[in-house]
């Protein structure tokens, strides 16, 4: 009954004029800057953070909030269409979505997207909803080790992740891991890998490194190879949305493991939605009955990563509002819009401030609805984007990319680092390494590091730690079991070939 | 088609070179300290050698098998690539419009075929379009013209 | 009629000839070296407005985050020093330099203290079921069983505070590093550390829930927000005395005039009455400096930090 009335007080807030008009913004700003390639949600919103002074703070927070998710919806329109993720957590989109659009089901993988995103979203609500408390109870267990145990689950389950040998799966994944450690070393300040790049001292930006991997490097390869007139102008109409009872079908289990995947990550802090897009792809791709079809326009390579950010997305407010622990520096500029409005996070924010927190909670229901509005009959537009001439679209994305990078931390570094991750994508490209391992392995290097040595200090050096702390033990065995599963997997499917396959699952666009 | 699979030879050679220059850095650079406290080399130290091991790894593995002629390209990346470092140099000193047009002209170049009209209504709507997204919406300061000297 | 006064006066400004009395030019452009939201930002933003009044210029802040303050700091020290440029930092700036061999600014010849205009007590933290009651039981079981002391980061404030504490008690305690106050107060939480150097913002609203439970306010004095929590030098630690504080500095060569009028100008913004009553809560103790008075503070603290690092074997 008490719920009831709580969401009652919070739907009156969210519904008010004001913060519906505020929530609309945001989702809608939110879609457009998720959909242009290399500017990140950070730097909106850090740009945007000033004028949230003279609003409310929960209006303030309805608003940014609604940029905040609204980037995941839009960030997989460019991955599908385009190959070039919209944001990093959008970046193991493309490697299902994008050929789903070369073989004219762009407009399916649209629609399917948006739902997915709306599942994930919904799934991370009820929890957020019914169990916040609760949840930052439990993420209190997690120390190091268990961190420890779960980046490496991470990478084990993505190492496989691409097309392609495992070896330059694993070797892009260390080489991603390597970048990420360049910058200050925060355990002891030394300063490592920079090459006295002062610009460097913070670490290599996520969104250059994306943006040059994927998005430079995927256009240099497409330059007068792709044809506007190569797709098949029947795909584009609206009412080619419709998904086939097939994909409908296989579509749930990976969404529903997506959400469970996405919302667990985004309850820890430091994890988030990138990370939880990459394991649900690895999962997918790890447990289906014909793993090659991945890469090549599987539905479930799409389903599961885009409900898993999206629930990410909505969990990440978990420890933010309830133990005042941001996961990221997005959630730290929420929590300032709270300090500066001298709101206090923490345990006593919903009894203390019940309008604010249930408040911003239904708005999250309010914007996932408005996007899940806005996007689908906005589908028919976007598709349309493939039948501008790529002579056109290219250097556009280009600018977008160069001032997306510029604004990250308004320094032309960024936008070298562009360049310089452009030319070695593109070397990537040639000698056929895949890049999606290399992001994961950047995303998780730095934490992993960080969280090892941590638990060396504080097991006083005794490597038994990661096996006495029973949750991180129940992970590392996870972990071996999904190597073990891996192994067996490969070997099976070796067995498999040769035998010649028969018909290949779907059309190919190589 | 090759004897061996060149790309691969190549691909694990330079992670070779890569992971051993990041090891040497590492260890020579950098403190390694103890498994207690480790210090900030150890990582990628170790790291560094794992790289060239799997790059060891598929260097041998492609003499196992032939090889495909890699699929290279020449003026697409010069151009594309130029494009962005033509960006970064201009748009501190000379604003936003005057990086937007010259990275367009460039990127455009790629194509090997210049279409006068279509680039020059391309340049305008980007010189548009753009301040409108970052500079209106969100307030972004760059600004969009400037003359350093 | 007020503008003709407006005229007069600037006319005889100029004429006066005093460079400070055409300051400022132009926007004045004070880089936070932190992102957006953190303490010093949020400082910064209420203290804006009170200063574009005095100046009838736009004040813009510029985050320019980065190694732990270090990459904004150094961009300004190589900015023009014509006092359109400042830089809002905190006391990251004598500690950082103990400990970092390679800095890249000189923190005496590169930059010019001008105020100090606040700073906040830290207090030293337990688990809400720790069972300690008092410091001191704390200190004696640390040397039963060796304990572990959390900070925000190496080189942070918090870090030197538990340096310090560790130097003055004796206690057995192993440093350990988090990223963030966020994470350190967690940390306490889940009772992977057992001991914090906190601010009160961070660990507020779990003090007051009993999670965690402040054993002592480091310094001399008690702090109104919680008055029955005793200080260190009450407990007898004489030598404790660190405080996080903010500071607004220069580049070198700035015109001294120009300092002295924003040391002024500062001072007085801070008796606004709008600012007094957002900042406080947010457990800001305002404070009048001169550019002598903080200038001295600066070059002290710098060498007792180095001096410390030295001794508990910090420094590379």
């Amino acid at each position: 009954m008490d719920l009831l009335s709580n969401l009652g007080l919070g739907l009156g807030v969210a519904l008010s004029l004001t913060n519906l008009f505020y929530c609309f913004l945001g989702a809608l700003l939110g879609t457009i800057i998720g959909v242009i390639p290399g500017l990140g949600v950070l730097a909106a919103i850090s740009l945007l953070f000033p004028l949230t002074f003279n609003l409310e703070p929960t209006t303030a927070l309805i608003m940014l909030g609604g940029i905040w998710y609204g980037t995941t919806y839009g960030g997989s329109t460019a991955s599908i269409l385009l190959n070039l993720p919209g944001t990093p957590a959008n970046a193991v989109t493309c490697l299902d979505g994008y050929p789903m659009a070369r073989q004219g089901r762009g407009g399916v993988a649209l629609f399917m997207t948006t739902v997915a995103s709306f599942f994930g979203a919904t799934f991370g609500i009820v929890l957020l909803t019914l169990f916040t408390p609760v949840i930052a109870e439990y993420a209190l267990r997690f120390g190091s080790a268990e961190y420890f145990a779960l980046m490496l689950m991470g990478l084990v389950a993505a190492s496989t992740m691409a097309e392609g040998s495992a070896i330059k799966g694993l070797a892009m994944v260390t080489l991603g891991i390597i970048i990420g450690l360049a910058g200050m070393d925060t355990q002891s300040a030394t300063i490592r890998f920079t090459f006295g790049v002062l610009g460097l001292l913070e670490g290599v930006s996520l969104i250059a490194l994306a943006m040059g991997i994927f998005g430079i490097a995927e256009i240099i390869m497409s330059v007068r190879r792709i044809q506007a007139a190569d797709i098949d102008p029947d795909s584009v109409k609206l009412s080619a949305i419709k998904p086939s009872r097939d994909e409908v079908g296989r579509s749930w289990f990976p969404m529903l493991r997506g959400s469970a995947l996405g919302s667990f990550f985004g309850t820890l802090p430091g994890t988030g939605p990138s990370i939880a897009a990459f394991l649900s792809y690895g999962i997918e791709k790890r447990i289906n009955k014909k793993p090659e079809r991945f890469g090549k326009g599987a539905i479930e390579g799409i389903m599961g990563p885009e409900s898993a950010n999206n629930a990410a997305d909505m969990t990440a407010f978990i420890p933010t509002l309830s133990l005042g622990v941001p996961g990221s520096a997005t959630m730290a500029l929420m929590l300032g819009v709270l300090m500066i409005h001298g709101v206090a996070p923490g345990p006593n924010l919903i009894s203390g401030q019940p309008e604010l927190f249930w408040g911003l909670i239904m708005s999250f229901w309010v914007g996932n609805i408005i996007l899940l509005v806005l996007n689908i009959p906005f589908i028919g537009l976007w598709v349309r984007m493939l039948t501008i001439p790529y002579h056109l679209l290219y250097p556009s994305v280009i600018v977008f990319i160069c001032i997306g990078a510029y604004t990250a931390n308004m320094s032309s570094l960024n936008i070298w680092m562009v360049a310089l991750f452009g030319a070695v994508g593109f070397a990537m490209r040639i000698l056929r390494f895949p890049g999606a391992p290399l992001l994961l392995g950047f995303v998780l290097g730095p934490m992993m590091e960080e969280h090892f040595r941590r638990a060396m200090v504080l097991s006083r050096g005794d490597f038994a730690t990661f096996i006495e702390r029973p949750l991180s033990a129940i992970i590392l065995s996870l972990t071996a079991a999904i190597l073990i599963w891996g192994v067996m997997g490969a070997s099976n499917l070796r067995k498999r070939r040769i035998v010649p396959d028969t018909a290949p699952d779907g059309p190919s666009n190589s | 088609m090759y004897k061996f699979d060149y790309t691969d030879l190549i691909g694990g050679g330079l992670l070779i070179v890569i992971g051993g220059a990041v090891s040497v850095i590492s260890i020579t650079s950098y403190p390694l300290g103890v498994v207690q406290r480790m210090g900030p080399g150890m990582f990628p130290a170790a790291l560094g050698g794992v790289l060239a091991g799997l790059g060891l790894i598929l260097a041998l593995q492609s003499l196992r098998r032939q090889g495909e002629r890699p699929d290279i390209r020449i003026f697409s990346p010069i151009f594309v690539l130029t494009s962005v470092a033509a960006f970064a140099l201009l748009i501190a000193p000379f604003g936003l419009i005057p990086a937007i047009i010259v990275s367009t002209v460039i990127a455009s170049c790629a194509e090997l075929r210049i279409r006068p009209v279509e680039l020059s209504l391309l340049c305008l709507a980007l010189c548009l379009f753009a301040p409108f997204v970052f500079v209106f919406c969100l307030g972004l300061r760059i600004p969009l013209l400037n003359w350093p000297f | 009629m007020k503008k003709l006064l407006l005229t007069a006066a600037l006319a005889l400004g100029l004429a006066h000839g005093a460079q400070a009395q055409e300051f400022p030019e132009g926007p004045v452009t004070i880089v936070v070296p932190y992102s957006p939201s953190g303490n010093t930002d949020v400082f910064m933003r209420h203290l804006a407005p009170s200063l574009e009044e005095k100046w009838g210029q736009p004040v813009v802040v510029d985050n320019r985050p980065g190694g732990g303050s270090m990459v904004g700091t150094a961009y300004v020290s190589q900015a023009k020093p014509d006092g359109q440029t400042l830089l809002l930092t905190s006391s990251a700036f004598v500690t950082a330099p103990a400990l970092q061999a390679s800095l890249p600014f000189d923190p005496r010849a590169d930059l010019m203290p001008i105020a100090n205009p606040g700073f906040v007590s830290f207090l030293l933290v337990v688990n809400g079921e720790s069972g300690y009651e008092t410091l001191e039981e704390f200190i004696a079981d640390s040397k039963e069983s060796p304990k572990f002391g959390a900070t925000a980061g190496l080189g942070t404030t918090t870090h030197f505070a538990m340096e310090q504490f560790l130097a003055e008690s004796g206690a057995n305690v192993d440093v350990v590093h988090f990223k963030g106050g966020g994470p350190a107060v967690v940390s306490i939480l889940s009772r992977e550390a057992d001991i914090y150097g906190s601010s009160v913002s961070s660990a507020g609203e779990h003090i007051k829930t009993g999670a965690v439970k402040p054993l002592a306010i480091i310094g001399d004095d008690r702090i109104p927000l919680l008055p029955d929590v005793p200080s260190t030098k009450e407990l007898g630690f004489d030598g404790l005395n660190i405080k996080q504080w903010i500071g607004l500095f220069a580049p070198a060569g700035t015109d001294p005039a120009i300092i002295e009028k924003v040391n002024a100008d500062v001072n007085a913004a801070i008796q606004n009455a709008d600012f007094i009553e957002t900042v406080t809560p947010l457990d800001w103790t305002l404070n009048t400096s001169s550019v002598e008075g903080f200038t001295d503070k600066v070059n002290t603290e710098l060498d007792i930090w180095k001096q410390l690092a030295i001794d508990r074997g910090l420094a590379q």
